[in-house]
């Protein structure tokens, strides 16, 4: 049966969650011209691959891959709906993409005065991941089971 | 003292009791003798140290003035600290197990030669008893260094520890042991890419994505005649999960075919045909795509022929049980995703027969030495030992093992569950097993 361990189950959003919130903290070091060490480059790092995949990501057979964090469609599917929350008006691509430079140049050590509004917006992404993330985790340890019948609900309509 | 210092110190208080507790359980399971789980109290000890660290590290910088958001994300980055922890408390009731679960050899000596086939790592087993009626393992390498890495720390070098649950009733069920051949399929899939190698040589790969596409809008539409308003993606990430799961299922029954051999397939339709519809899951393919699947690879590898000589009627039951279908009407996607695994089977063969490699049970391996090991069997000789001095395939055993009981029960479908509930039989097998794995380990 593969019925994924709770351990491994959580292993995916704690991460993700994790990432998120060092991507915030990064981010803010960069806005104070604070010099970025190994762990906040990498974070700004994951975050782009993760910016990236999730911008590329077309309806494939095979799936999202392009970041461990994003191995499970879960996952994948939060972190979707969360900058949709986030930026329900924006077109998605180019507000991925945007954020995406943003990093770039806090990578970089180049950002500048008018770069201060999207990198608090990026902050406010990111923590709007990790507060989904960490919701998910909480939730799994009250929930039951999600119904691997689901789909018969679906079909509900068709036999009634 | 603000607000923000006064919860950062709460959560890190809390966190620091839950790390606290758990390594004194880590100390006194790894200083007991005879325990299991010494490479799983090393990785429960590296994640608790990282946890410990990245605390120290976060109460640090919460000593500074903070931003609202540089104060929000710390917070939150305490309670995931926290969720890491409580997720490692999971692990801790595998170690309390450790002293209580009997170790079978058979079992293990069994599982080793499937773990270095499948995984192509060293292991080291943690069994567990299960109160549900329900096989899994997980290799626990992959969360681990997935949080460890997270936080910035190796994982500990030595064996993958591998989790078996088992049910409690199926402690001494040897007949059924081959189906922990596929759990560990799971974990094969996991490390070795093998979903993604499936879909990457499928010859007709453009055509199977035109059909998930339109999959997808089908599933997309039935959704929304409930009420469920589901994006594209969303309806793409949902009948995908479903595709995925019944491929690893599907890859899963591969791998524990070629490598046990025909006893999977008995073990199988002992284990899963008593309380089965023929009605799909989100997570599984029905039990009779399942069984056709195994059938047609028992073909392609040759076993057949000798099936069929000697179990004639049960053979023919099983076809008649895979050739079922339900009496529910499947909605387009649910057809699709049955369309699609049934069309990748072919590939789904060729890439565990190349992923086993050496490793695959032959008809022609069994045959050397069935004779041999029938008899032995027959007599109640255990079949720990071969004329030529060398122990049996433990494969061989099995399988001489299965055909034994159901030419005894002359070859009703009621001899599977026979040979299952015959617990002195399986005794008797599991002693020949032991023995082997004995004279085997001298050997070397």
């Amino acid at each position: 049966m593969n019925e994924r361990q709770p351990l491994e189950e959580l292993a995916g959003p704690i991460s993700m969650g994790l990432l998120a919130e060092e991507v915030v903290l990064a981010v803010g070091m960069a806005m104070r011209d604070e010099e970025l060490g190994h762990r906040e480059r990498r974070a700004i790092e994951h975050a782009q691959a993760f910016l990236r995949g999730l911008s590329s990501t077309t309806n494939d057979i095979i799936g999202p891959a392009v970041l461990r964090q994003m191995d499970s469609d879960q996952t994948y599917m939060d972190a979707f709906r969360a900058i949709k929350l986030h930026a329900p008006d924006q077109p998605f691509r180019e507000y991925l993409e945007k954020v995406e430079q943003v990093l770039g140049k806090a990578l970089e050590g180049k950002l500048e005065t008018n770069d201060q509004s999207l990198c608090l917006d990026a902050q406010r992404l990111f923590l709007r991941v990790g507060e989904i993330q960490l919701a998910r985790t909480s939730g799994f340890f009250e929930r039951s089971k999600e119904d691997p019948f689901s789909w018969t609900r679906i079909n509900k309509k068709q036999h009634s | 003292m603000d607000t923000h210092k006064q919860e950062a110190a709460f959560l890190a208080r809390s966190c620091r009791r839950g790390t606290s507790e758990l390594r004194s359980r880590v100390h006194s399971v790894r200083d007991a003798d005879d325990v299991q789980g010494v490479q799983l109290c090393a990785y429960i000890s590296a994640c608790l140290d990282a946890i410990d660290r990245r605390l120290a590290d976060l109460e640090d910088r919460s000593t500074a003035p903070l931003s609202e958001s540089d104060a929000a994300a710390i917070t939150s980055e305490l309670r995931l600290l926290n969720a890491a922890t409580r997720s490692l408390h999971l692990a801790g009731k595998w170690l309390k197990e450790a002293h209580h679960v009997p170790t079978d050899v058979a079992l293990l000596f069994f599982l080793d030669k499937a773990a270095a086939a499948l995984l192509q790592v060293d292991v080291e087993f943690i069994t567990a008893r299960d109160d549900r009626y329900m096989f899994s393992s997980l290799a626990l390498d992959r969360p681990f260094s997935e949080l460890l890495e997270d936080l910035n720390s190796p994982l500990p070098e030595g064996p993958t520890p591998i989790l078996l649950n088992f049910p409690t009733s199926e402690i001494h069920t040897v007949l059924l042991h081959p189906v922990f051949v596929h759990e560990l399929g799971h974990d094969a899939i996991a490390k070795h890419g093998l979903r993604k190698a499936v879909f990457s040589s499928y010859p007709d790969l453009d055509r199977l994505q035109k059909d998930f596409s339109d999959a997808v809008a089908s599933y997309t539409a039935a959704a929304a005649d409930v009420g469920e308003s589901l994006s594209e993606e969303e309806a793409g990430s949902g009948l995908r999960s479903i595709l995925h799961d019944w491929v690893d299922e599907l890859l899963c029954d591969q791998m524990a075919l070629l490598f046990a051999g025909p006893s999977y397939l008995f073990a199988a339709a002992g284990f899963l045909l008593p309380a089965a519809a023929p009605l799909p899951s989100g997570t599984h393919p029905s039990v009779s795509l399942r069984l056709g699947a195994l059938l047609q690879s028992l073909g392609a590898t040759k076993w057949r022929p000798m099936l069929e000589s000697a179990l004639p009627n049960t053979m023919e039951w099983l076809d008649t049980v895979a050739a079922r279908r339900s009496t529910l009407e499947w909605p387009e996607f649910m057809k699709f995703v049955a369309s699609a695994t049934e069309s990748l089977g072919e590939t789904i063969g060729s890439v565990v027969s190349g992923h086993l490699k050496g490793a695959t049970y032959e008809p022609s391996a069994f045959s050397e030495s069935s004779n041999e090991i029938s008899l032995m069997i027959k007599h109640q000789v255990l079949p720990a030992q071969l004329d030529s001095g060398r122990p049996p395939d433990p494969r061989g055993v099995l399988l001489s093992a299965w055909l034994r009981k159901l030419e005894e029960a002359e070859d009703s479908p009621e001899g599977i569950a026979a040979a299952i509930a015959d617990s002195d039989f399986q005794e008797f097998i599991s002693q020949s097993l032991e023995m082997s794995c004995i004279l085997a380990r001298w050997r070397q």
